[in-house]
């Protein structure tokens, strides 16, 4: 009887994982198939094979400089982020003041700011700072981040007080005792923040898709939302491999940081 | 944290100079500017003029607002509801002792870190009508065919809706396993012990021991539904006849495709206090009504 039950749960997990997974099997599938046969049903889901797809959506548009883009951005509002959070964090925990608690209730009240509902005065500040169509634009606005900085003060309140007293002992001054002391030991603190950051920019669209009007600093997401808008009359087999070329990388990197990044996300609960 | 209150007073500020002025610059400063905007008649490229609050009178007297405030209700609600009960079914069911939990977890949460103007391209291409592969199936099993699922004002915001639970539950359930960690085993073993089956100890024990966590869930995913964006754009650009205009997508439009700067920041003050109302109603059940323990 238990037995059975167990049976029915595993069958209605793996039938669910198979609804869920079939929507991107279905972007190769597509991807792989000639014009023709993409149109027909069920015999466009074992795909053909053919190749000749992703040439076209490759001829088409700088699907390369797309993900370069991306990628530095990623990285360098990541860094950025980062920095300023860190700093700001220990500020906060380590050189307390008169004005720190004011200080960091206004970082984390930013927090409840919808980036929707400043996006008209941001981007005047953009275009007067001179920084339409730039990575500049896509970046630093997001060099500080408020809900890294609440979550590294959580972490930096768990570290051990008695580091603080020894490093003191040893001469070690308020600077490098944040870079020899503390970052190191924040350890997969850090990680878990730096995904959060990263998957933040990675996933920013709108931002992007406003000020920004050319390939040459588009990330990959507007790159291929462009691409769609332009693309009337070329077939889903084309659009299914530009889709695949985005999706690609993601899912390898997945792959690889698969745990790392499904702990990062159930502890930072948000996506950009 | 008395050890180092000596340290002279101004010192700190100079580490926390860096976040603060990126986020003064694009966070609190324009903040300030939206509510000032608001109450100027202001084309983008034209001279602002002061109107008062005639923007708002404008605003609230507009039916495409009301229809874009009613959208983006429905949407969350949906999105909110049907995603947690779904993401609470996968997170128990996860949770009962089967193996694999690690695969089938990664395998859910899959479509949530996929690009989601990807995703939605291929969304959009399975709920074209007749040749999408949607269509295709209901047309095997002998259901009714050439559906415009994005194509009717309607049914757009239905299939803008599948397309969000279906990106995000794998989300959802991870915060729900994690609230599920935090109940103790052993409670839920005295009482299979005292004769409880699932269904009693799910709505007897679990679900009471849950409500922080739902709470959370539900917190999380409201904000994130009343802030959706991209799928919108990306799937049905709010279309057909406004049916899938948000306040998000009206502020977008607004702003981007008419110019109309002044009309766009009333919106988002509107936009903006709706969250925090939001933020505060949802603050408020959770000290009346959730269970902390102790």
């Amino acid at each position: 009887m238990v037995h059975g039950r167990r049976l029915l749960v595993y069958a209605f997990l793996i039938i669910s994982a198979v609804i869920t997974l079939f929507p991107i099997w279905w972007i190769f599938a597509t991807s792989l198939e000639t014009a023709a046969r993409a149109y027909s049903f069920p015999g466009a889901l074992i795909p053909q094979g053919i190749l000749s797809n992703y040439q076209a959506a490759w001829r088409l548009a700088p699907w390369l400089r797309f993900l370069l883009n991306s990628l530095g951005i990623g990285i360098a509002t990541t860094v950025l982020a980062l920095g300023t959070s860190l700093l700001a964090a220990y500020g906060i925990v380590y050189l307390p003041g008169r004005f720190s608690k004011v200080v960091l209730g206004l970082i984390l009240a930013t927090m409840m700011i919808p980036f929707y509902s400043i996006l008209v005065p941001d981007y005047l500040i953009v275009r007067d700072l001179g920084w339409l169509n730039t990575y500049a634009a896509q970046i630093v606005p997001f060099a500080a981040n408020g809900f890294a900085v609440f979550m590294l003060v959580q972490f930096m309140r768990q570290l051990p007080k008695e580091l603080r007293d020894a490093a003191r002992i040893d001469g070690i001054g308020d600077w490098g005792y944040l870079w020899q002391i503390v970052v190191p030991n924040l350890g997969p603190a850090l990680a878990t923040v730096s995904i959060y950051l990263f998957l933040l920019s990675w996933n920013a669209f709108l931002w992007p898709l406003i000020v920004t009007t050319g390939p040459s600093v588009q990330p990959i997401q507007v790159g291929l939302a462009d691409f769609l808008s332009t693309a009337n009359g070329t077939d889903w087999t084309v659009l299914s491999a530009a889709a695949a070329i985005t999706t690609l990388p993601v899912l390898i990197l997945y792959i690889i940081a698969q745990r790392q990044i499904v702990e990062s996300v159930s502890q930072t609960g948000i996506k950009g | 944290m008395k050890t180092i209150k000596h340290s002279p007073p101004h010192k700190g500020l100079w580490y926390l100079l860096p976040a603060l002025i990126i986020l003064g610059v694009f966070w609190m400063i324009p903040l300030v500017m939206v509510f000032g905007y608001s109450f100027f008649h202001f084309i983008y490229g034209t001279h602002p003029h002061f109107v008062g609050l005639s923007q708002y009178q404008q605003l609230f007297t507009s039916s495409l607002f009301w229809l874009s405030l009613r959208t983006t209700l429905i949407f969350a609600a949906a999105v909110v509801i049907g995603g947690s009960a779904i993401s609470l079914l996968f997170a128990v069911l996860l949770f009962r002792g089967i193996r694999a939990v690690g695969l089938f977890r990664a395998l859910f949460f899959l479509p949530y870190v996929m690009p989601v103007v990807a995703t939605s391209t291929v969304w959009l291409w399975m709920y074209q009508p007749s040749v999408g592969v949607i269509d295709r199936i209901f047309a095997m099993v002998g259901l009714p065919g050439n559906i415009g699922w994005v194509n009717e004002p309607r049914l757009a915001l239905i299939s803008l809706i599948i397309y969000t639970i279906w990106f995000s539950f794998g989300f959802t359930m991870l915060l729900f396993m994690a609230g599920l960690t935090n109940i103790s085993r052993e409670l839920l073993e005295a009482a299979e012990v005292d004769g409880a089956n699932s269904w009693r100890q799910f709505w007897s024990i679990t679900w009471p021991l849950l409500s922080p966590t739902t709470l959370f869930v539900v917190v999380i995913n409201t904000i994130n539904a009343f802030q959706t964006f991209t799928q919108i754009y990306a799937l049905t650009r709010g279309g057909p006849v406004n049916g899938t205009t948000t306040l998000t997508y009206l502020i977008y439009e607004t702003a981007f495709n008419y110019f109309h700067f002044g009309g766009a920041s009333a919106t988002a003050v509107v936009f903006f206090l709706l969250i925090l109302a939001l933020t505060g109603l949802q603050f408020w059940v959770s000290r009346k009504a959730v269970y902390y323990g102790g």
